[in-house]
């Protein structure tokens, strides 16, 4: 009996929740836009939300007995050591490596964000035809965007050196003769093909061998990481406006109503902690569905935008409402009337959502890097993306779980405590 | 008839910041509430009438006393008591985003009905609030008159013994007031016992078998309307509309025999004469002596009003 009375208010909050034109408007339709307009503004599915320069290590074997034997080895210490090119460069802070093992171990602790390992041979071998060349790419998935952005211009290098030794293999006589004469030979043997090779365009001589020192190779969206971050925080502003509905109801009586009926007053609270929990539950679970369907659809993506793992997804999900229904009630519970709690759970929530990550990373930021672990945006955003981005695994979000856990705990105490004092009589 | 509900010692003390005052004398509250009847609580804005209610219905904890109802007391058996009465707020205690349907099903439920006994009482209800083809509206669309009755409807969802309105038709037009004056009637004929608070005097004088007139929190007249329209006597009020009266005037006024006491309010001055038709003439020629315009005159004969300003001085509408 007592579960059914709980039931029947939790469903009137729910039912009114999504009943609510305007709530609706500004619950769901919000952050879908915003998370597409920011998505659509760092290119959906591009890779290029940082500028922060990537730790690029070249380690070049790709020593030949002559230059034209040496060209490539040579090509990929020039752009991404040595001179790079101007629009790179703000990309890019290279450096020679000469120790491969040691440079795979500051990839795994995250000192250098990619390796590249062009082997003994490689010139030779690619310029030879029906020969070959592999490239070694060596890179941390937890490196983020930088090592996404230095990985695409070494993927842009590598197909356009494809294309230039097609033209190489057909040129080799004429580049090898002219070799003789000045130390121009590449230059003019790609001056001298290009135009003859055409044909030959589908054949690549040079494969990438890219090992990722942690885990597989992702494809990162931005919808990854907007798309939790503002999912989370308009998921806090639809339980702070359940949580506010508690005072609403004391104010026009229908609290006191309910109290009047043969029930524990718990039963009352019981029935908005459900309502507000499971509201924040079929929120979240809209706005996944949303932009799932935008990733792939509107911006033709593949990527998993929540991550693949489904028991992980839910455990930060379940964990991240918790916490932030006891959240919204702990505001609540505080505030003087309905009014009051509007304007500062607005205000909370949002300076809540920025030190948490939702408008920008602040991870990398002095002090708000830091203070972004009070907020419970960080911890179920930082679950989110573990599991999406990094392709993390239930076991890599069980601190956060934990943690999320531990927030909602401390805050249901709180509010608890604060109603309790509150509707004393 | 044997008494329903009694209220003994009941007191309510508020302490800063909703205080300090306290609802009830120092040796508090006492009276008795018959089965059957309709007991009207009269008093201004401010008397305690909401809050004599919302001790009686559990809302708010007595600091002393206590309130037996049914057999079952308020303070050791809570939800026994609220088994058997139905609370009325003065507010419209409604989800204004449900229909009527929802809201009576709501609180149904919470009242502990569920099933088919559930639905079958919501349609008895809206068919006696005569809301049935409205029912699947939300409230909000509703007229005042029309969420009353809703208001009214959901505190009948579980059939109490007793039902406790707080000020029920406050900000409604005649129309819904005459409607739910008639409900409450036909529901006492039903045999349910009423407990009515309102501030305005025709309404308890035409609702109540016995009425309490309560005033800063203490019940300061108790009995039928006759026996309290007795304590005044044969004394009537005399109405002078008389736009800013010179004290000396209404003190002259006040000393004419037979008229016992003197008052200006509004731009009015009353009398409490006895015999109030042979005081006037010497009332009219005192003011035409001060040179003043007399812009009215109304006698009323006894009533509750006149109890009530005996009683305070003031009149109920202060």
């Amino acid at each position: 009996m007592i579960w059914r009375k709980i039931q029947a208010i939790a469903w009137a909050d729910i039912y009114q929740a999504f009943t609510d034109r305007s709530a609706l408007l500004f619950n769901f339709a919000s952050p879908l836009a915003i998370s597409m307009i920011i998505g659509a503004a760092f290119g959906g599915g591009s890779n290029d939300v940082d500028v922060e320069a990537a730790k690029v290590g070249v380690l070049n074997l790709d020593t030949g007995s002559t230059q034209v034997e040496q060209a490539f080895g040579d090509i990929y210490t020039q752009v991404l050591v040595e001179a790079p090119p101007e629009e790179l460069s703000d990309f890019i802070d290279g450096k020679t490596i000469t120790d491969e093992k040691k440079a795979r171990r500051q990839i795994g602790d995250g000192d250098l964000d990619v390796l590249v390992v062009v082997p003994e041979d490689f010139t030779a071998n690619v310029i030879t035809p029906d020969k070959g060349g592999t490239l070694r790419i060596y890179y941390n998935p937890g490196a983020g965007i930088p090592g996404d952005v230095a990985r695409s211009i070494i993927d842009g290098m590598t197909t356009q050196l494809n294309n230039q030794n097609i033209a190489l293999q057909v040129g080799i006589p004429y580049a090898s003769e002219q070799a003789a004469r000045n130390n121009q030979a590449v230059d003019a043997a790609v001056a001298y093909v290009r135009q003859a090779s055409q044909q030959l365009r589908e054949k690549e001589a040079i494969t990438l061998n890219r090992v990722s020192i942690e885990g597989d190779v992702q494809e990162f969206n931005s919808l990854q990481y907007f798309g939790p971050g503002m999912a989370i925080l308009f998921m806090t502003y639809a339980l702070s406006n359940g949580a506010i509905s508690i005072l609403v109801d004391q104010r026009n009586w229908t609290m006191q109503r309910i109290w009047t009926t043969p029930s524990p007053r718990t039963v009352y609270l019981g029935g908005k902690m459900v309502g507000i929990y499971v509201t924040g539950i079929f929120q979240m679970l809209i706005l996944m569905l949303a932009m799932i369907f935008a990733a792939n659809v509107v911006f033709g993506s593949g990527v998993a935008v929540w991550g693949t793992d489904a028991i992980g997804i839910v455990l930060v999900l379940a964990s991240v409402v918790a916490a932030g229904a006891g959240f919204a009630l702990v505001i609540a519970s505080f505030a003087k009337n309905p009014d009051q709690g509007g304007s500062i759970s607005t205000l909370v929530l949002t300076v809540s959502g920025l030190l948490g990550g939702a408008f920008l990373p602040v991870d990398d930021v002095p002090i708000l890097g830091q203070l972004s672990k009070l907020t419970l945006n960080r911890w179920g955003l930082d679950g989110f993306t573990t599991l999406s981005f990094d392709g993390g695994t239930v076991m890599d979000i069980l601190p956060n779980v934990a943690v999320l856990l531990g927030m909602a705990v401390v805050f249901f105490t709180i509010a608890l405590f604060q109603f309790g004092r509150r509707f004393r009589s | 008839m044997a008494t329903f509900a009694k209220l003994d010692s009941l007191r309510k003390q508020y302490s800063p910041p909703d205080g300090p005052y306290a609802v009830g004398p120092k040796e508090g509250v006492n009276l008795e509430i018959l089965e059957g009847e309709i007991f009207s609580l009269l008093g201004p804005n401010g008397a305690g009438k909401t809050t004599i209610i919302s001790m009686m219905s559990g809302l708010l904890t007595p600091t002393a006393g206590d309130v037996v109802l049914g057999g079952f007391s308020i303070t050791k058996q809570p939800l026994d008591v609220k088994k058997q009465i139905g609370v009325v707020p003065q507010d419209l205690a409604l989800y204004p985003n449900l229909s009527a349907r929802q809201n009576l099903n709501l609180f149904g439920t919470l009242y502990g009905l569920s099933g088919k006994n559930l639905s079958k009482r919501t349609d008895e209800v809206l068919e006696f609030i005569d809301l049935k083809d409205r029912a699947n509206d939300k409230i909000s669309e509703y007229s005042g008159g029309m969420k009353r009755r809703v208001n009214i409807g959901v505190g009948l969802m579980h059939r109490p013994k007793m039902l406790f309105l707080d000020e029920p038709t406050v900000a409604i037009d005649p129309q819904s007031r005459r409607n739910i004056l008639d409900t409450v009637k036909e529901l006492n004929q039903q045999g349910m016992t009423v407990l009515y608070t309102t501030h305005y005097m025709e309404e308890a004088q035409e609702l109540s078998n016995r009425i309490g007139i309560i005033d800063h929190g203490q019940i300061i007249a108790l009995g039928t309307l006759d026996e309290l329209v007795k304590t005044v006597g044969e004394y009537d009020v005399i109405r002078l509309t008389l736009p800013e009266p010179p004290a000396l005037v209404v003190e002259r006024l006040g000393a004419i025999p037979n008229i016992q006491r003197a008052e200006t309010t509004d731009g009015e001055v009353r009398l409490i004469a006895r015999d109030g038709r042979q005081q006037l003439p010497e009332a009219i020629r005192i003011i035409n002596e001060a040179g003043l315009a007399l812009h009215g005159i109304e006698i009323q004969e006894p009533n509750l009003e006149a109890v009530f300003l005996q009683l305070t001085g003031r009149a109920l509408r202060d």
